[in-house]
């Protein structure tokens, strides 16, 4: 399983769900509108299982199974 | 002998006016003394009236301290009607403040981590929201050990490098298209940095950070909390 992970959200996936080729491009234009998720949003992989730590990754980079995906919210500027 | 703690209020907007009545009553019946020190450069107008409670027009920072300082004795208020800035972050903050943030740019944010980060004792509760969405960070450093990430790091970089303007870089001339917000979102925000700020005077001296970012989304009702190391 996978974990998408953007503000709040934070839901589990089969590498099946997220498609033939699933890089971290893809990934972010199937779940945009779904989960508020911005085109210059960074993105943060880690694999608990792996024991892989946290680190920033490219929008080439081909998820894998128990990676955690977390595309960066911008903290809000209003107040 | 009570110990005494400053708390700085940093933005009185649509965030700052729904934390600080309850604020007020919150502090007057703790064990510590506590002076309150508001901080904003701006003022109350009508347009304010559908996010924000004020009793007139005028400095905000001024009104509010007007409508709260005789109903709670317990708490001495203070007021600066002037935005926190590069030149006045001097004397506007100083070790173990408890600095509470709800601005409406990353400019300020920015200002205010850069001078938190200065002191060896400091806690700086900032929240913030977008339409919808909004988060809660905080900042908290004892005897010189940093127990979280600044505000300003890797992974927000719309704080590191802020792109939008300080309010004294708005000319007279210039208007300033507001983007819109919800007083509900407003509220949100607000009741976390409440209780962030509680869960903090209970543990002052050896805080417990579980989570140094807290995501809020008022449509789901989802919230999420985040350590970042």
């Amino acid at each position: 399983m996978v974990k998408i992970i953007s503000g709040s959200n934070n839901d589990q996936y089969s590498i099946e769900e997220l498609g033939t080729n699933p890089t971290i491009a893809n990934v972010r234009m199937t779940f945009a509108d779904m989960y508020n998720i911005k085109p210059d949003a960074k993105v943060f992989v880690s694999n608990p299982l792996k024991q892989v730590a946290t680190a920033e990754v490219k929008e080439d980079y081909i998820i894998r199974d128990g990676d955690e995906v977390e595309f960066i919210l911008a903290a809000g500027n209003k107040g | 002998m009570k110990i005494k703690r400053k708390i700085k209020i940093i933005g009185l907007g649509g965030i700052g006016t729904a934390f600080y009545p309850e604020l007020y009553r919150y502090l007057e019946f703790r064990t510590e003394k506590f002076e309150v020190v508001l901080i904003d450069g701006d003022i109350y107008e009508e347009k304010n009236k559908q996010r924000q409670f004020f009793h007139r027009l005028g400095p905000k920072a001024q009104v509010l301290h007007e409508m709260y300082s005789e109903k709670f004795p317990g708490v001495i208020f203070q007021y600066e009607f002037q935005y926190f800035n590069e030149s006045n972050a001097i004397y506007l903050l100083e070790e173990h403040d408890i600095v509470i943030m709800g601005v409406d740019n990353h400019k300020t944010r920015k200002m205010v981590a850069d001078c938190c980060e200065q002191f060896q004792n400091i806690s700086l509760i900032s929240g913030g929201n977008h339409l919808t969405t909004g988060d809660v960070m905080w900042y908290l450093k004892r005897n010189g050990n940093a127990l979280t990430l600044e505000l300003d790091n890797q992974y927000h970089p719309e704080i590191q490098k802020p792109t939008d303007k300080h309010p004294e870089e708005i000319g007279c001339d210039e208007i300033v298209q507001s983007q819109p917000q919800i007083l509900a979102m407003n509220n949100l925000v607000s009741a976390v940095m409440f209780n962030m700020l509680n869960i903090l005077l209970d543990n002052y001296d050896e805080p417990k950070v579980e989570y140094n970012m807290v995501y809020l989304d008022m449509y789901s009702n989802k919230t999420r909390t985040v350590l970042r190391t």
